[in-house]
C-alpha cells in the first residue's frame, strides 16, 4: 500500500522537475533515485548504473547513430535541391505542382532519414521561398512544410520507431513493415488534399505561366541524377531489414557510407561537412540515449512500487473495455505530446501502458502505429506544435502564426483519418509484418 | 547584493573567462573521441555485412564491438551535450521566471539533488570497471567473448566528464544567481547564443 503511494507520486515529481525547466534525462533519473532511495538507501548508485548498463549494452539501440548520422550527412549532400528540381519538372502542370513537389521531397527525404525536424527545415528552406514566388497562398504553403516535415516520425527509418521497439522488446525490422502502409497513405491523402483544394479554389495556388519546358532527355538526365540514387539507397536501406536481410544497424551503417558517397558524387563533400555531420549526431545521440536511460531506470523504480499493477487494478475498477483504454492511451499520448518531446513521450508512457496491453489483449503492433501516429499529430498540432516553431524559424516574417495554424488543420484531418482508418480496420498495420515473417 | 559591494572582478574574470572553458575542454576531447567512435561504429558494421554478404565470413566480434562502442560513445558525449545545453528541457514555463530564479532552481537541483546521484553512480562504474579488470570478467553472453572491463571503462570515463561538466555548470548557475548578466539563461546554447558573452 505504501509502495503504491510512491509510485502514484512519481508522475507528479517527475512533472514538477521537468515544468521547472530541468533537462529532462536528468529529471527522470532524480525522480526515480528518489523513489528508489527507501528501498536501497545508498545503493541507488548501483541501481541507476544496472539501468545505464542495461542502455549502454543495447545492440538495437547502435542503429540509432547511424541513422540520425544518415540524415545530417544528406542534409549537407545538396541531395534535397535536385531533388525538388527534379520533382518540379515532372509535377509543375499538376494544380498544386509545387506543393506536391514539395510534399513528394518530404516523403522522399522522411524515407531516408529519421530525425524528426530536420526535413522540415530541409524542405522548407527550399520550397517555401518558391512557392511564395509564385503567389502560393500562406496557409497552404505553412501546411504543406509543417506536415511533410512531420512525416519523418511516421515513415521509416524512424528514431520514433526504433526507441519504441527497444522500448516495448519488439522487432525493429517488424515495426518498421507495420508503419508503411499507414504512412503511405497518410502522404496519399496529404497530396489528395493539396491537389483537391488546389483545383477546387485555383487562386491559392496560381499555375506556372513561363512553361519550363526542358527536352525530355535533359529531364531524364536530371532525374536519374538526383531521384534514382535516393531511390536505391531507399529500397536498399528499408529492403534490407524488412525483409531481414540486415540488422537496422547494420542497414543504416551501410546507408551512412552511401550517403557519404553521395555527397562525393555530388561535389559536396569536405571534411568539416564530415565532422559537423558527426558532432550533430553525437550530441542528438547522447541526448536521446540519456533519456531512455533515464526512462528505462524511472519505469523500474515505478514497477519496483507496484505501479504497472495498480494502474492496471485502476483501468479495472474504471470498468474500461478494450476500445476504452486504447482511446484513452492515445488520449494521454496527445496530451502529453504538446508539453514533451517524442522521445519522452514514448519512454514515459510506453512501460506504464505496457502492462495493459495483455490486460486487455491489445495487438501490440497496431497500437504501436497508432501511437505513432498520435505522436506526429502532437507534433502537428497548435497551439504547441514543434513543427509551427520549425517553421517560424525559417519562414519569412510575413508568414504569421495565424497562417500557420489555418494551414496545418486540413492535415490534422488527414492524420486523423489515417488514425481512424488504422483503428477500424487493423489490418493495415499488421498486415505487412505478418506476410513479411512467412 | 549590497550596494557599493566590489566584486573582485580579476578573480571573476578568470574564472568564467579563462578557468571553466580550460575545464571544458575535457568535455570536448572526450566529444572528439565519441565522433571518432562513430566512425568506428559504422565501419564495423560495413565491414561485417561486406564480409557476411562479399565473402561469405561473418565475424564473431562485430555485434559486441559495436554495443560497447554505442553504449560508451553516448555517455562520453553526454558532457559536451550539456556544455552546448542540448539536453532537451521543456522551458515554456520556466523562462517566465525571472532570471536568477532560474539559475536558483538549476543550481539547487544539480547540487542537491543530481550531483550526489552522479556521484554514487559514478563510484558505482568505477567500482564495477575496476572489479572487471582485476577478475578479468568476460561478457558471458556472445560467442566472441571479449573482455569487459574496456567497455565499463568507457561507461566510467562518460560519467566523470558529465560529473565534472554538471560541477562546471553549477558554478555558472551559482553566479548566475548574484550576477545574471555574467552568465548565459539557464538552457542557451553557448555557440548559437552569439558574443553577448564572450
Amino acid at each position: 500500500m505504501g509502495s503504491e503511494t510512491l509510485a502514484a507520486l512519481m508522475l507528479p515529481t517527475l512533472f514538477v522537475f521537468i515544468f521547472l525547466g530541468l533537462p529532462i534525462s536528468f529529471s527522470l533519473l532524480v525522480t526515480a533515485a528518489i523513489f528508489a532511495w527507501p528501498l536501497f538507501g545508498d545503493a541507488v548508485g548501483n541501481q541507476l548504473y544496472g539501468g545505464l548498463n542495461q542502455t549502454a549494452s543495447s545492440f538495437v539501440l547502435s542503429a540509432v547513430p547511424p541513422f540520425i548520422f544518415m540524415g545530417y550527412m544528406l542534409e549537407r549532400s545538396g541531395v534535397a535541391e535536385r531533388l525538388f528540381t527534379a520533382l518540379q519538372m515532372w509535377l509543375h502542370r499538376l494544380p498544386g505542382g509545387l506543393a506536391i513537389a514539395a510534399m513528394g521531397m518530404a516523403g522522399i527525404l522522411a524515407a531516408a532519414t529519421g530525425i524528426v525536424g530536420a526535413v522540415e527545415v530541409l524542405i522548407g528552406v527550399m520550397a517555401i521561398p518558391a512557392m511564395l514566388a509564385r503567389g502560393y497562398d500562406k496557409s497552404l504553403v505553412s501546411g504543406v512544410i509543417c506536415a511533410g516535415g512531420s512525416l519523418g516520425t511516421m515513415i521509416p527509418p524512424s528514431i520514433v520507431v526504433v526507441i519504441y521497439a527497444t522500448v516495448a522488446q519488439m522487432s525493429v525490422g517488424q515495426l518498421f513493415s507495420a508503419v508503411m502502409l499507414p504512412g503511405l497513405i497518410m502522404v496519399a491523402l496529404f497530396v489528395l488534399y493539396v491537389l483537391a483544394i488546389c483545383t477546387i479554389s485555383p487562386k491559392v495556388a496560381p499555375r506556372a505561366t513561363d512553361t519550363i519546358d526542358v527536352a525530355f532527355t535533359e529531364k531524364l538526365k536530371v532525374t536519374l541524377v538526383a531521384l534514382v540514387p535516393m531511390v536505391f539507397l531507399i529500397v536498399a536501406v528499408l529492403g534490407s531489414i524488412t525483409f531481414g536481410i540486415a540488422s537496422p544497424t547494420e542497414a543504416a551503417s551501410v546507408g551512412a557510407v552511401a550517403t557519404i558517397l553521395l555527397t562525393i558524387a555530388y561535389g559536396r563533400f569536405s571534411w568539416a561537412t564530415l565532422f559537423d555531420a558527426l558532432k550533430q549526431t553525437l550530441i542528438v545521440n547522447s541526448m536521446i540515449l540519456m533519456i531512455v536511460v533515464g526512462g528505462t531506470i524511472f519505469s523500474g523504480t515505478f514497477r519496483i512500487h507496484g505501479g504497472n499493477e495498480m494502474v492496471r487494478d485502476l483501468f479495472n475498477a474504471a470498468g474500461f473495455d478494450q476500445t476504452g483504454v486504447i482511446l484513452l492511451m492515445l488520449f494521454v499520448v496527445f496530451i502529453a505530446g504538446f508539453v514533451l518531446d517524442w522521445v519522452s513521450v514514448v519512454l514515459i508512457c510506453l512501460p506504464i501502458f505496457l502492462p495493459l496491453f495483455e490486460a486487455f489483449d491489445i495487438e501490440m503492433i497496431w497500437f504501436a502505429v497508432l501511437m505513432i501516429i498520435v505522436i506526429q499529430t502532437s507534433y502537428l498540432t497548435p497551439p504547441m506544435a514543434p513543427s509551427i516553431f520549425y517553421l517560424r524559424s525559417i519562414a519569412p516574417a510575413d508568414i504569421t502564426y495565424k497562417h500557420m495554424y489555418m494551414g496545418v488543420l486540413p492535415f490534422i484531418a488527414a492524420q486523423v483519418l489515417t488514425l481512424v482508418l488504422v483503428f477500424s480496420f487493423p489490418g493495415l498495420a499488421t498486415w505487412l509484418p505478418a506476410i513479411l515473417i512467412d | 547584493m549590497r550596494p557599493g559591494f566590489v566584486y573582485p572582478a580579476g578573480a571573476m574574470q578568470f574564472l568564467l573567462h579563462t578557468l571553466l572553458p580550460r575545464a571544458e575542454a575535457v568535455s570536448r576531447v572526450l566529444a572528439v573521441i565519441a565522433q571518432a567512435m562513430i566512425v568506428v561504429l559504422i565501419g564495423v558494421m560495413f565491414y561485417e555485412v561486406i564480409a557476411r554478404r562479399v565473402f561469405n565470413s561473418p565475424t564473431i566480434w562485430s555485434v559486441d564491438i559495436v554495443y560497447m562502442v554505442n553504449g560508451s560513445l553516448f555517455l562520453m558525449g553526454a558532457a559536451y551535450t550539456l556544455q552546448r545545453e542540448r539536453h532537451v528541457r521543456i522551458d515554456f514555463l520556466s523562462t517566465r521566471l525571472p532570471v536568477r530564479f532560474q539559475h536558483l532552481i538549476n543550481a539547487l537541483f544539480y547540487s542537491g539533488l543530481f550531483l550526489p546521484l552522479l556521484y554514487l553512480t559514478t563510484h558505482s562504474s568505477i567500482r564495477k570497471a575496476w572489479r572487471a579488470y582485476e577478475r578479468g570478467t568476460l561478457e558471458n553472453m556472445s560467442t566472441w567473448e571479449p573482455l569487459i572491463w574496456p567497455f565499463l571503462t568507457g561507461i566510467a570515463i562518460g560519467l566523470c566528464g558529465l560529473a565534472l561538466q554538471c560541477i562546471i555548470m553549477l558554478i555558472r548557475h551559482c553566479i548566475g544567481i548574484f550576477k545574471p548578466d555574467a552568465v548565459l539563461p539557464p538552457g542557451t546554447d553557448p555557440l548559437s547564443a552569439g558574443s553577448a558573452n564572450g
